[in-house]
């Protein structure tokens, strides 16, 4: 219940300040097209890269676009800061959990953004209509929505463990860097990996990155060989990531209790 | 402007000492910029794995291209991006300092308020980029021409001054919208077009980018003059129109703080 | 008589803001759709001040006491009227006039945070073009006021707030301005800071014949360390003279606070004054001021006493009631 205010308090701030949702949206729309404009001009007069056409491409971008609404975020920063601001003491006197709080605080954005970015989008992929086709079963729909969720679960895991690396730290940013870095090498935000050079992809495969937009991304474009151990497979992710970040909890609360930050 | 280079003068120490007494956060900035050069090498390889021209640039040239983008983001981050992505809390006052101490000080509010918070994390990085350009420049078949070489340097320093110029309208913008949250992700996304050849922008676009605002002052422009693609007088023109964007942009803060004054609380 | 230093004569800053309803649905509404409605901060407000006094503004949240001192310090622009300080405008925001004053806001911090203080010291040095051996004179008179030489050589992330306070106060006073605003000085502050801190003003302001203006929500800032206390609600002056004289103006009454040898009844007390408090060994009385002797002695001899003490009414209680007389 507390968590849920937290989520509803979060929504009613975003929408009184308009204008940070066209900003935001604004911001995430300008990679995605340039990347969009650059395979555009490598792709000149041929019809395909690695099997990836100009609708791919464009389908490819725009999704990772409206993708971040549901499987990305930033809170880890907030979180970083919340903790070295002495925020985490109403943690551990109060019942409520600072890093789940920002993380909830983020899916409020997250939610009303998808919203407000959904219209602009159609009309984009209504322009773009003559490259773009799809063809979608209703079980991969399913699984792709699947796909998403886990995905969304895996990256705030992530988010989460940049937080408490404030624990540790000075700043949280470098580490949030660092976390951006690899999700462009190895998690297909940059690049589809399917032509990224061989090594990067064949890392790829034993780091958790790729299982977060582009395992969803490829389920919509059909191109992944076996979907459903993809699906899996970021089922065991989430296990691990689990794992590891109450293990750094753990010892981060330790550290904090005896020498505070 | 005295007063200013005595404030930058005295800033510059005081940064340096910071970065001495809490080094971690330098270290850090020295691993992961680095790192983000090897993500900008990974897609030009991906990029050159499909095509040996892209907008006018062989790979190597590319190389030089990028160099120089991440380049300008180091001088950026060394010299005033610090500051200026505080200034957000400075207008709102929910930080430790507040823009108003800014308006009570005998110095120029814009020099006060954007730039004295020098981060050296970036100069490692500023020295990779360096090496990433020379690597692209040795592999070009032509011999560098000093001449060449000045005119780059002279409109790397004008794309650094774009940049700080951008940065500094989209952080003006707070003053009317106090709530904007992402003036510095849209100033680094505006930032992100200085990365790619000037070619590709082309009708409407291709004015707002190489001549309005010219963000591939950044990068594709000084490589060309590197590379001796563009006439030397051109040099002027760009001095002109940098010169007017500063004009503009000193204008326009001038009536932010005259809105501030006006309508604070 | 000599010039005053700040003469403001109807004084106006009226601000236009956003009303903003409340929940949910309000929230979507304003995406579309905003009022504005005005608010009078400051309404017309005259005063002089001379060289070397000590004022306090007071009021409550809200009243105009920060507008006017941004006003007057050249922050914030007035809707009509004329401020001048120092001989200034102070909207023109003179560097020769910033020079000569000193903004200090209570919630709001200067120094830079992973550096010792000193070397915020040094940049205000140059900012306010201290010249060295001016600086290092002043910097050892203020920091043995105020008792800090152990904690100059730390960064200021690792200092007390009364201890970043008194840094705070050094960095402004470096260039010995000749007029002070402080804003909030002692808020969040322990009381044996506070106390520290008020001192430290007083003190300065006798030295060098400072013109300090302070605001404060603490009476007792106020009642220690001006003489002259300005009282602002909705924007208007409703009192400007000095303290002692407000609290005889407005104390028609004066406390006696009594203990008793042995329990006594509330009825028993009322015929001498108004029982404010009574706890049965112990009783708070009110009586009228020119009598307050007379009832003391009466007290004295009709109950067994073991302690009587004769007090002036609270400052807060004085100024709630003078607010309360202007509603």
């Amino acid at each position: 219940m507390k968590y849920l205010r937290t989520f509803l308090l979060a929504l009613q701030v975003e929408f009184s300040s308009r204008i940070n949702i066209f900003g935001w949206f604004l911001c995430s729309l300008i990679p995605s097209l340039l990347l969009i404009l650059v395979w555009f001009a490598i792709l000149g007069e041929r019809e395909s890269i690695s099997g990836f056409t100009k609708g791919d491409f464009a389908v490819y971008y725009l999704f990772i676009t409206m993708g971040w609404y549901i499987v990305g975020g930033t809170f880890g920063i907030s979180t970083g800061r919340k903790i070295k601001n002495g925020m985490i003491n109403t943690t551990l006197l109060k019942p409520y959990n600072v890093v789940l709080g920002q993380c909830l605080e983020e899916q409020a954005w997250k939610a009303i953004s998808f919203f407000l970015a959904l219209p602009i989008m159609v009309f984009i992929v209504f322009l773009l209509r003559d490259n773009i086709s799809i063809h979608l079963s209703f079980g991969h729909i399913l699984l792709l929505i699947v796909s998403l969720i886990l995905g969304g679960i895996n990256f705030a895991l992530i988010q989460g463990l940049v937080g408490i690396s404030a624990f540790w730290i000075t700043e949280v940013w470098p580490v949030d860097h660092l976390r951006v870095i690899l999700l462009s090498l190895f998690g297909g935000l940059l690049v589809p990996l399917a032509l990224m050079p061989s090594a990067v992809r064949a890392l790829s495969d034993f780091l958790p990155f790729k299982y977060m937009f582009y395992v969803p991304v490829s389920i919509l474009l059909s191109k992944n060989s076996n979907p459903y151990l993809d699906a899996g497979i970021q089922l065991l992710y989430i296990g691990i990531l689990f794992g590891i970040y109450t293990l750094v909890w753990s010892r981060g609360i330790k550290k904090y209790e005896a020498i505070g930050i | 402007m005295n007063d200013a280079i005595i404030y930058l003068k005295r800033t510059f120490v005081l940064a340096l000492k910071e970065n001495i007494a809490y080094p971690s956060s330098f270290w850090m900035v020295v691993v992961t910029i680095p790192l983000y050069a090897v993500v900008q090498i990974v897609f030009l390889e991906t990029i050159y794995g499909q095509t040996s021209n892209f907008a006018g640039y062989t790979k190597y040239q590319a190389y030089m291209l990028f160099g120089t983008f991440m380049m300008v983001q180091a001088i950026a981050h060394i010299l005033f991006h610090g500051r200026l992505i505080m200034l957000k809390e400075l207008i709102r006052g929910d930080g430790q300092e507040s823009f108003d101490l800014a308006l009570t000080k005998p110095i120029d509010a814009q020099v006060f308020a954007t730039l004295g918070r020098f981060s050296f994390g970036s100069i490692v990085p500023f020295f990779v980029t360096v090496f990433i350009v020379v690597y692209g420049m040795a592999h070009q078949s032509q011999v560098l021409n000093l001449l060449n070489l000045a005119a780059y340097v002279f409109v790397v320093l004008f794309g650094v001054l774009i940049s700080y110029l951008v940065l500094l309208f989209f952080s003006t913008l707070l003053f009317w919208f106090p709530e904007l949250q992402m003036a510095d992700a849209l100033w680094g996304h505006t930032v992100e077009f200085g990365q790619y050849p000037s070619r590709l922008y082309r009708g409407i676009g291709g004015v707002l980018l190489n001549v309005a605002i010219p963000v591939t002052l950044m990068a594709s422009i000084p490589v060309e003059f590197l590379l001796g693609r563009i006439a030397f007088p051109m040099l002027m023109i760009y001095a002109a129109i940098t010169t007017i964007l500063f004009l503009l942009t000193r204008l326009f803060w001038q009536v932010a703080i005259k809105k501030y004054s006006g309508a604070g609380s | 008589m000599e010039t005053p230093v700040i003469r403001v004569k109807n004084l106006k800053k009226y601000f236009r803001v956003a009303q903003k309803g409340e929940g949910f649905g309000a929230a979507v509404a304003s995406l579309f759709r905003r009022e504005y409605r005005e608010v009078k901060a400051v309404d017309g407000i005259d005063f002089d001040i001379h060289a070397g006094e000590m004022v306090a503004f007071l009021g409550p949240n809200g009243a105009g006491k920060t507008t006017t001192l941004k006003m007057l310090s050249g922050i914030l622009q007035p809707t009509s009227g004329e401020a001048s300080v120092l001989g200034f405008n102070p909207q023109e925001r003179n560097p020769e006039f910033q020079r000569q004053i000193s903004l200090v806001m209570g919630q709001r911090n200067q120094l830079w945070w992973n550096l010792p203080a000193t070397d915020t010291f040094l940049l205000n040095k140059d900012i306010y073009k201290v010249p060295l051996d001016q600086y290092r004179l002043i910097l050892d008179e203020l920091v043995e006021l105020l008792d800090l030489q152990d904690v100059l050589s730390s960064p200021v992330r690792k200092l007390s707030l009364g201890q970043r306070m008194k840094c705070e106060l050094v960095a402004s006073l470096l260039h010995r301005p000749k007029v002070v605003f402080l804003d909030e000085p002692t808020i969040g502050l322990d009381l044996a800071m506070q106390k520290k801190i008020r001192a430290f003003l007083k003190e300065y302001n006798k030295k060098y014949n400072a013109t300090i203006i302070l605001t404060s929500h603490y009476m007792d800032d106020v009642k220690e360390v001006c003489d002259r206390v300005i009282l602002i609600n909705h924007g208007r002056k409703i009192y400007d003279d000095q303290i002692k004289k407000l609290i005889s103006e407005y104390a028609h009454e004066k406390y006696l606070q009594v203990d008793f040898e042995n329990e006594v009844s509330k009825e028993a007390l009322e015929g001498i004054g108004k029982v404010v408090e009574f706890g049965g060994l112990q009783a708070v009385i009110a009586v009228p001021r020119a009598e307050h002797a007379k009832k003391a002695a009466e007290l004295l001899t009709r109950f067994e006493i073991d302690n009587i003490d004769i007090q002036e009414v609270e400052l807060e209680d004085i100024i709630l009631k003078s607010f309360a007389d202007h509603v």
